[in-house]
């Protein structure tokens, strides 16, 4: 008998953001910043296939966003972009602002995973 | 004063990412695979008993990361200490991605030699290939 394969959970990750404008974000303390979360998980499917998905929240606003690839590597790589492009467009429309204490802004998916 | 004393554990099943096998052309020509593996898991424990003034600050606990990366007889390996898995993960392809691209030019080796574009960013390893 073969043992199943367990699922490959990674995080939970905490996303920092802040609701202050421009400037105001950066000179926020830490209590006026809030935290939305990114789970990813990864499961082997048939003919060696990887599939995988990300749960994710941010304000309130929750999502799965899923992918499938040829190995970890690549799936978690193709979430890291998925759930990077999503946070931003989300917390762009939502007026938020994305790791405020941060030495940079976050324009781009994998500077969502930097901090 | 004395240096704060830190100790690494390793749980009972550590999570071993990979490998991620990437072709390459030796410098004869040859169609070989590079490997990334990555293993997370550990948790780092810095306590600071022994640091006068700090006797009672609780135990630092970061979470710990490895990755080995391998291309035509060159291995490297470094660890990272991050703030959760994902984070870690990111560290680890930015710095072996890094690595391979760079070891690739010193020892005139073709990565991923199917691809339309020449290998300059870390990113090009580890995204879906057509």
């Amino acid at each position: 008998m073969t043992a199943a394969v367990e699922d490959l959970v990674l995080g939970p990750r905490a996303i920092s953001f802040c609701r202050l404008p421009g400037a105001d974000a950066a000179a926020a303390n830490d209590d006026e910043h809030e935290e939305g979360s990114l789970l990813m998980t990864l499961r082997s499917v048939e003919a060696g296939d990887m599939l995988g998905w990300a749960d994710i929240e941010l304000d309130g606003q929750a999502a799965r966003l899923e992918t499938r690839g040829a190995d970890e590597l690549e799936v978690t790589y193709e979430l890291i972009q998925l759930s990077g492009a999503w946070l931003i467009e989300t917390a762009k429309a939502r007026g938020l602002i994305l790791f405020a204490w941060g030495q940079a802004p976050v324009v781009a998916p994998m500077d969502v995973f930097v901090l | 004063m004395r240096p704060p004393f830190t100790y690494v554990r390793w749980p009972h099943r550590p999570r071993v990412i990979g490998p991620r096998f990437i072709p390459y052309l030796d410098a004869a020509g040859d169609r070989c695979d590079a490997s990334v593996r990555v293993r997370i898991g550990a948790r780092v424990f810095t306590t600071f008993a022994h640091v006068e003034g700090f006797e009672h600050v609780e135990l630092d606990d970061d979470l710990m990361g490895r990755f080995w990366v391998e291309i035509d007889g060159h291995r490297w390996a470094k660890t990272f200490r991050g703030t959760d898995e994902i984070h870690l993960l990111r560290l680890c392809l930015w710095f072996a991605g890094d690595w391979l691209i760079r070891a690739a030019q010193e020892e005139g080796l073709t990565l991923l030699p199917d691809s339309e574009t020449p290998v300059t960013t870390w990113p090009q390893l580890f995204a879906a290939r057509a």
